[in-house]
């Protein structure tokens, strides 16, 4: 695997999106690099036949979990994405601004954590968030189902 | 109108959607400021990428930081405890119940202002059971651990990582034999507290051909420490005869500083 061609290629477009997800150019670079280490490591079992779907994919992954762990406040890159969900009209309605990302963070699985950033955040559509993740339309729409209504429960319970 | 998401808009410049959705996309960038101002930005942005992390460098800083990995899981393997451990530290601890109540206490100590792994008493740590800097030199055949006083040369690439540093924040920066200051981390960020045991700074670094030494500095704290404060006053204790003294004298006693001191060769 020619780690310096994939980086030349894909580097980027991993780069743009840790960037957008943390909001900080050093932790973006060093996300970037665990991607690729990600890469490299599990290289036989990866499916590489969509490259930029899948590293999209695994990067969104391991900023929401440096996103986790920090437990950061919402500010910075973080703010960003409160506004993003919380202007959203659909998903205003059916729950509670603060409660989301917690729910998101902290409740559900991390394939639905990243479900509901492609499709809340990045606004993309169901057949394209079923791309990157590669399952079914349905699959996906009943994950954001449950997801509202978890959120919906939650934010029941704190407000 | 439908927001292009950017993932269609990377696939759209790496060419991978099939040509119908190229053409129809093309067509809208055409026709679209504002999508054509994203992908101008994309393209800024991918070549500020290369000029700051060139392509060449990525490969070794991605297979260093792999090899780290590996050390630091086959490291928190071999701390497992078996039950033959447990065993162990169930008569360990029973002695030192016995001697807590025969022997009186002799005083507490703050872990962070601790003495017995300080450099006789120069409030300056050795590596031990708390958080520590490490070098490493990275070649072509691998890493070689570096200890305090090595011998290095110009051009060798340093790799700094830290052990020990869940719960802590910290600083790093070193002086060279011209008293050049160098801030190395955090770069462009405020301190956080690191929720990880080890961390490895994001890159490495070339060493110039300064001469007689590349000292490099860890400071660190269980709480969130002022990284521009850190460094004014390094900077303000090398106007003294001694820094390490100087420095010391002008931190907080909480604060934990570590050094690596590496020793050039002439060329």
């Amino acid at each position: 695997m020619n780690i310096e061609q994939i980086y030349r290629t894909y580097g980027p477009m991993v780069n743009r999106r840790c960037m957008r997800l943390l909001g900080n150019q050093e932790e973006a670079y060093e996300l970037t690099q665990d991607v690729f280490v990600q890469v490299i490591r599990r290289e036989k079992k990866l499916d590489l036949k969509k490259p930029s779907s899948l590293l999209y994919k695994i990067a969104t992954d391991l900023c929401l979990n440096r996103l986790r762990t920090k437990r950061r406040k919402p500010e910075t890159a973080n703010d960003e994405l409160l506004q993003s969900i919380a202007t959203d009209e659909d998903i205003e309605t059916l729950v509670h601004r603060r409660s989301i990302l917690d729910v998101i963070f902290a409740r559900e699985p991390p394939s639905t954590r990243v479900i509901a950033v492609l499709h809340y955040v990045d606004k993309m559509t169901l057949e394209e968030v079923a791309e990157v993740m590669e399952m079914s339309v349905s699959g996906i729409r009943k994950r954001l189902r449950l997801l509202q209504q978890h959120g919906r429960n939650f934010g029941e319970q704190v407000v | 109108m439908k927001k292009i998401s950017d993932l269609k808009l990377e696939q759209w410049l790496l060419g991978e959607l099939s040509a119908e959705d190229s053409a129809q996309l093309t067509s809208e960038i055409e026709n679209n400021p504002e999508l054509r101002s994203r992908i101008d930005a994309m393209k800024q942005q991918s070549q500020e990428l290369f000029q700051k992390h060139p392509p060449e460098r990525f490969h070794t800083e991605v297979e260093q930081k792999i090899q780290l990995l590996e050390a630091q899981q086959e490291y928190a393997q071999s701390q497992r405890f078996s039950p033959v451990h447990w065993r162990m530290l169930a008569g360990v601890l029973a002695l030192g119940l016995a001697l807590v109540v025969i022997v009186p206490p002799l005083g507490t100590q703050d872990p962070d202002v601790g003495t017995d792994n300080t450099e006789q008493g120069s409030g300056y740590r050795t590596k031990g059971e708390t958080i520590h800097l490490m070098a490493h030199r990275v070649d072509d055949s691998g890493q070689t651990s570096l200890a305090d006083g090595v011998r290095v040369q110009a051009g060798d690439r340093i790799q700094l990582s830290i052990d020990k540093a869940t719960g802590r924040s910290f600083v790093v920066f070193s002086i060279d034999g011209r008293g050049v200051l160098s801030e190395h981390y955090p770069r462009e960020s405020k301190p956080k507290i690191e929720t990880e045991a080890f961390f490895s700074l994001p890159t490495s670094y070339r060493l110039d051909d300064a001469p007689d030494f590349e000292d490099f500095y860890l400071v660190s704290s269980a709480q969130l420490l002022d990284r521009d404060d850190i460094l004014k006053k390094a900077n303000a204790a090398q106007q003294q005869p001694d820094f390490q003294e100087s420095f010391r004298s002008m931190l907080s006693p909480q604060l934990t500083i570590n050094r690596i001191s590496l020793q050039k060769e002439k060329p």
